[in-house]
């Protein structure tokens, strides 16, 4: 290890050496609410500058297993940002329910070590490891309500289908390493490229003795169950269509702070992994993925958002919506160009602040034990607390992709993006499929605005933490709709580097 | 020379079986227990035959060592005169022959086939089969000195320390933050209060 693999892991280093700085806070301060809350947003803000220090510095750590580029960095700076609004939504609900908040933290902060490795890393067995990381901290962190049976309900199903997720996956990667000899993405892209350029010639390419470690022939067929077990277990993990089972349960029995956070942040990692692997590892065969990929979209987009059209439980329509989501950025990554890449990311972006907006707003408004989480309590929400009312109505109407907001231009690059990879009929589809999700978004909105309150729902006033968490979110929020040129070029620059890296 | 090994795996086998016999048919859980062990050293010495030192020592150090301990401490919790009364075998042994032959005839096929059975369908030589350029340099390998009497082996250990803490150096050290996180949230799922 040299000090230059130091410096690209740094961010990891300093968040990892943070949780264990607010255990061991939490383990010694009787009051240690305060102070832990300290000590992970100082670990985080420090992370936030590491990362954005390496993000022109791109460089290849341990030996290329490793790759602090600009496609990984803007992940875990989407990551931590992430991790930072929820930590400042968390601390009132946490302080509510009587839940310790040094091992919220902790489990958080170890979540987004695993998130910024699975994004950055080159090799397959990094990526499990990554994976492996976020997924436990999160199976933890939505059963972080011991004492209330559909937490923990939703905890154990979350840990058993999302062990067996990763079981797929990992299975994947095997067969992988057994059909090519090897786990690095760029090492696994080279074999497929001599071997398909060893094909066309048509005289079959020699093994020579430096090749051993990658052969040049593949059992095709080999490689087509790998391809399709890391598929399973990555659209799992991104709670996409027919794999999105899980998704209601666990959003609604989670804490709202949780659900926020599982909703965009390890979302967002397994699109990276996904992204990175796909493009990077398995770009020679994308003749053989990329119809699976319009297949999921097209399902997810329909499952959630006709899912959604029956829920009375916010959480739960949230949680359809955040399927139908999915589908949008599967539709930006079924084209598998620069550009649909840059739209997956800005689209990413975009979601993050609008959701997290919004289930900041479920968070204060659920009350003590998140009683008051139906539809139904929202009436009358626009003349009793107004200013709660208005953001929410922004975030929802960005969720919509109403003009002016977020939500809109990452639809409009997702499917200018469709446009020009060819895909028509994958846009109408998900043209069509916006339509549908404004009917259930509008609905809250029409029950806030337009109806009598149907029963009494206290209100606390809003804290600092929550104040600035909203207010970054709704910043956020309005900033990508009307001026998206900064994020943009961002997205394309680290797209360009993922499509060099093939 | 060639006899020694050949000698030292049947031996060593029939340790392994012997041992997995007894292991299922005692009644007293702990002599079970027991017997397992010396199956599972039996393992190891049929590692150590084949030049895996390492993975022998590990062999030892983890399954003799750590899970075989574990063993124990759930057979000393759990209530064992309850458990030597029941009846050691139930309704269920013929699925079980059922699964033993349906294991043994594939077995049986991958033997008689050999290397054979590993070729995939539509290409013409499959991974496992290097081509003779490829002979010739594991063959040239046997002049190199520092490596077994196989030839084809190399040193396994030096393998696969060059592979722990050179090339995965980092999934190998960022696999203590997934245990970090698993001990942590053991702890925070189990503990009545935290």
């Amino acid at each position: 290890m040299q000090p230059s693999d130091a410096i690209a892991i740094l961010p990891e280093i300093i968040l990892t050496a943070a949780g264990i700085l607010v255990m061991l806070l939490g383990a010694f301060f009787e009051k240690s609410e305060r102070i832990a809350a300290g000590a992970t947003y100082a670990g985080l803000i420090a992370a936030i500058i590491a990362v954005a220090v390496q993000f022109n510095h791109p460089v290849a750590a341990f030996g290329g297993v490793f790759l602090a580029d600009s496609f990984g960095c803007f992940f875990r700076l989407l990551f931590l940002l992430i991790a930072l609004l929820v930590v400042l939504s968390s601390s009132t609900y946490l302080h509510r329910e009587g839940l310790s908040a040094a091992e919220y933290y902790a489990l958080l902060l170890f979540g987004t070590v695993g998130m910024g490795v699975m994004a950055s890393a080159n090799e397959l067995i990094l990526v499990f490891i990554g994976l492996e990381i976020s997924s436990l901290a999160s199976y933890v962190l939505v059963g972080f309500r011991r004492d209330v049976p559909t937490s923990s309900e939703a905890s154990l199903k979350y840990f058993l289908l999302g062990s067996f997720a990763t079981a797929f996956f990992l299975y994947g990667v095997a067969l992988m390493f057994g059909s090519t000899g090897s786990t690095r993405l760029t090492q696994i892209n080279e074999a497929f490229n001599t071997a398909l350029r060893g094909q066309s010639a048509g005289t079959p390419v020699h093994p020579a003795a430096a090749n051993l470690a990658v052969s040049t022939q593949f059992p095709a067929s080999l490689v087509g169950v790998a391809i399709a077990l890391m598929f399973v277990g990555l659209a799992f993990k991104v709670s996409a269509a027919p794999f999105q089972i899980w998704t209601p349960d666990v959003y609604q029995g989670a804490p709202t702070p949780v659900t926020a956070f599982l909703s965009t942040a390890p979302k967002a990692a397994a699109f990276a992994a996904f992204l990175r692997i796909f493009m990077v590892g398995l770009g020679a065969y994308s003749g053989r993925w990329s119809w699976l990929l319009w297949i999921v979209a097209v399902l997810s987009m329909f499952l959630g958002n006709l899912g959604a059209l029956l829920q009375a439980n916010i959480k739960r329509m949230l949680a359809y919506s955040a399927i139908a989501h999915a589908g949008y950025v599967l539709v930006a990554f079924t084209t598998h160009s620069a550009d649909g890449v840059a739209a997956v990311l800005y689209y990413l972006v975009a979601y993050a602040f609008m959701n997290i907006g919004a289930f900041l707003v479920v968070t204060h408004l659920g009350g003590r034990g998140e009683r008051y989480l139906e539809i139904e309590d929202y009436a009358g929400l626009g003349f009793r607390f107004p200013f709660l009312a208005g953001m929410f109505s922004i975030f929802l109407l960005s969720l919509i992709g109403v003009p002016l907001t977020a939500g809109f231009l990452g639809k409009f690059y997702v499917f200018r993006a469709a446009i020009h990879g060819d895909l028509v009929w994958l846009t109408v589809l998900g043209v069509l499929n916006s339509g549908i999700a404004a009917y259930y978004y509008l609905r809250v909105l029409v029950s806030m605005y337009m109806s009598a309150p149907a029963r009494e729902v206290p209100c606390e006033p809003l804290r600092a933490p929550e104040r600035l968490a909203l207010a970054i979110s709704v910043v956020g929020t309005l900033y990508l709709g009307l001026f998206p040129q900064n994020v943009m070029d961002l997205a394309t620059q680290a797209a360009q580097w993922l499509q060099q890296a093939r | 020379m060639n006899v020694l090994p050949g000698f030292f795996f049947y031996l060593l086998s029939a340790i392994i079986l012997g041992g997995a016999i007894l292991t299922i048919t005692r009644r007293n859980a702990v002599h079970s227990a027991i017997w397992l062990i010396v199956t599972l050293l039996g393992v190891a010495g049929i590692y150590l035959n084949q030049h895996a030192e390492f993975l022998a020592a590990v062999q030892v150090l983890v399954y003799i060592g750590g899970i075989m301990v574990l063993f124990l401490f759930v057979i000393m919790l759990v209530n064992l005169d309850e458990a030597a009364k029941q009846r050691q075998f139930n309704h269920q042994w013929t699925i079980a022959v059922g699964c033993a032959l349906a294991l043994m005839a594939e077995l049986a096929y991958f033997i008689v086939k050999g290397r054979e059975s590993f070729r995939f369908g539509d290409t013409g030589t499959g991974t496992l089969n290097p081509d003779a350029a490829v002979i010739e340099f594991l063959k040239s390998c046997r002049d190199i000195p520092g490596l077994g009497p196989g030839g084809f082996l190399q040193p396994n250990t030096e393998l696969i320390a060059c592979a722990l803490y050179r090339d995965y150096l980092l999934p190998f050290e960022i696999a203590s933050v997934l245990l970090l996180v698993a001990i942590v949230g053991a702890v925070v799922m189990a503990k009545k209060e935290i």
